[in-house]
């Protein structure tokens, strides 16, 4: 004997779904629910037999691979947020770290270019986290994002904390390959508030990792133009930084190169010249190499926008 | 009505459907086909995600209950989505109120 189509659904149904055990099962009850509730309708209503009322109710829910589909959005959103709230974590546990490094840390540990990777690190991962938390909060009232949004919002999550983390291992090569002997003693407890801030980091970027696992497979697999959506998500969060925003825009290169610049002018007037070079190579390099995975450089062949 | 019409509003509909009290899936469903005389048609599957967006959104909460032998996952709104709703309302009908003055103005 043939199984029924609501039957056979659900089992297409729990082959499309890609979720965990629970939540799968509370679906698949509730689907199977609405089903025979809406084919009894329709069997009462419109005195078709038991199989046919079955199929009407099939076509009225949708195709398993849409539902499926939808509820791959809606466990992403949800993963998208849990993650964000771990990297911001990592980033404020990484940064406590660094900032207490560079303010008590003993004379010999503080040497040039040690310390060099976190600063540059930290930087990165203000901007690309700045930029996903700009982005999730525009749509906090909203518990659907779309797809091309999640994909910038993993981006930028993905970015700061790889960079804190790989930041935290540039450091220890940094000084466990120092050329004099140390006195590791008194470094003991600077390693340790590192460890634990690249242990949040580790979990950060776990966390990211699978949400970039969920997300991957979303929205069209076009590449995504984050510049074109970057005006609409500060004029919503933040008003008085539209006209910044706008202006960063229409004229990408030319606002990378005055960040650039004046990071160079700062360090110059400082008398660090040499970290002047460092600083605004490494900004031109971060802007050229994740511009576009953050959405604030426009991909390749992207119409120019116009301030006319 | 075309369903991509109403797919990027089915969180507010199905909000406003729980504002005479929990409800399970297809009692929502049924009350909006019947509320809006049909015109408004959704993919019925598709509540579902949107039920448990709004869910881990906080704006509803949900629970089994048996209802005629049959066991079913019941919603209603939280104090927080029933503020969400009034917002969302708000929005809506000044929306629409904006994007009616200007059809009507249209020959």
């Amino acid at each position: 004997m043939s199984e029924s189509p609501v039957s056979s659904y659900l089992e297409q149904l729990e082959r499309e779904l890609r979720l965990r055990r629970a939540p799968r099962r509370r679906l698949l009850a509730e689907t199977a629910d609405h089903l025979r509730s809406c084919a009894e309708d329709i069997a009462a209503a419109e005195g078709v037999g038991v199989a046919e009322a079955e199929r009407r109710a099939l076509v009225r829910f949708g195709a398993a691979a849409v539902v499926a589909r939808r509820f791959a959005h809606a466990a992403a959103s949800t993963s998208a947020r849990s993650a964000l709230a771990w990297v911001v974590t990592a980033f404020a546990a990484y940064a406590v770290a660094a900032i207490a490094f560079a303010a008590a840390a003993p004379s010999w540990l503080l040497d040039f270019p040690q310390g060099a990777p976190s600063a540059l690190a930290l930087q990165v991962s203000f901007v690309a986290l700045a930029l996903s938390v700009l982005r999730a909060q525009r749509f906090r009232s909203t518990p659907a994002l779309d797809g091309s949004g999640l994909r910038l919002i993993t981006n930028g999550m993905l970015v700061s904390t790889l960079a804190v983390t790989a930041a935290a291992g540039a450091e220890l090569v940094l000084a466990v390959t120092r050329p004099a002997a140390a006195p590791w003693g008194e470094a003991r407890h600077w390693i340790l508030l590192f460890a634990g801030a690249s242990a949040v980091g580790v979990v950060g970027t776990a966390a990211a990792i699978a949400t970039a696992a969920r997300t991957s497979g979303l929205g069209s697999g076009k590449r995504t133009d984050g510049t074109a959506s970057l005006v609409g998500d500060v004029a919503a969060v933040i008003p008085a930084l539209t006209t910044v925003a706008v202006h960063v825009v229409a004229h990408p290169a030319r606002t990378s190169a005055l960040v650039a610049g004046a990071a160079f002018g700062a360090a110059t007037v400082a008398g660090a010249g040499a970290v002047g070079v460092f600083e605004t190579t490494a900004i031109v390099l971060a802007y050229l190499t994740l511009g576009r995975a953050l959405g604030i450089r426009p991909p390749r062949g992207a119409p120019t926008i116009s301030l006319e | 009505m075309r369903s991509d019409v109403l797919k990027g509003q089915l969180e507010l509909v199905a909000l406003a459907s729980l504002r005479g009290g929990p409800r399970h899936g297809y009692a929502i469903i049924k009350e909006l086909r019947e509320r809006s005389g049909g015109k408004l048609d959704v993919l019925e599957g598709t509540l579902y995600p949107a039920l448990h967006r709004l869910e881990h959104a906080g704006l509803v909460k949900s629970s089994w209950s048996t209802e005629g032998g049959r066991r079913r996952r019941v919603y209603e709104l939280t104090t927080k989505g029933r503020r969400e709703l009034g917002a969302q309302e708000l929005e809506w009908r000044a929306f629409a109120r904006a994007l009616d003055a200007v059809l009507g103005g249209a020959p």
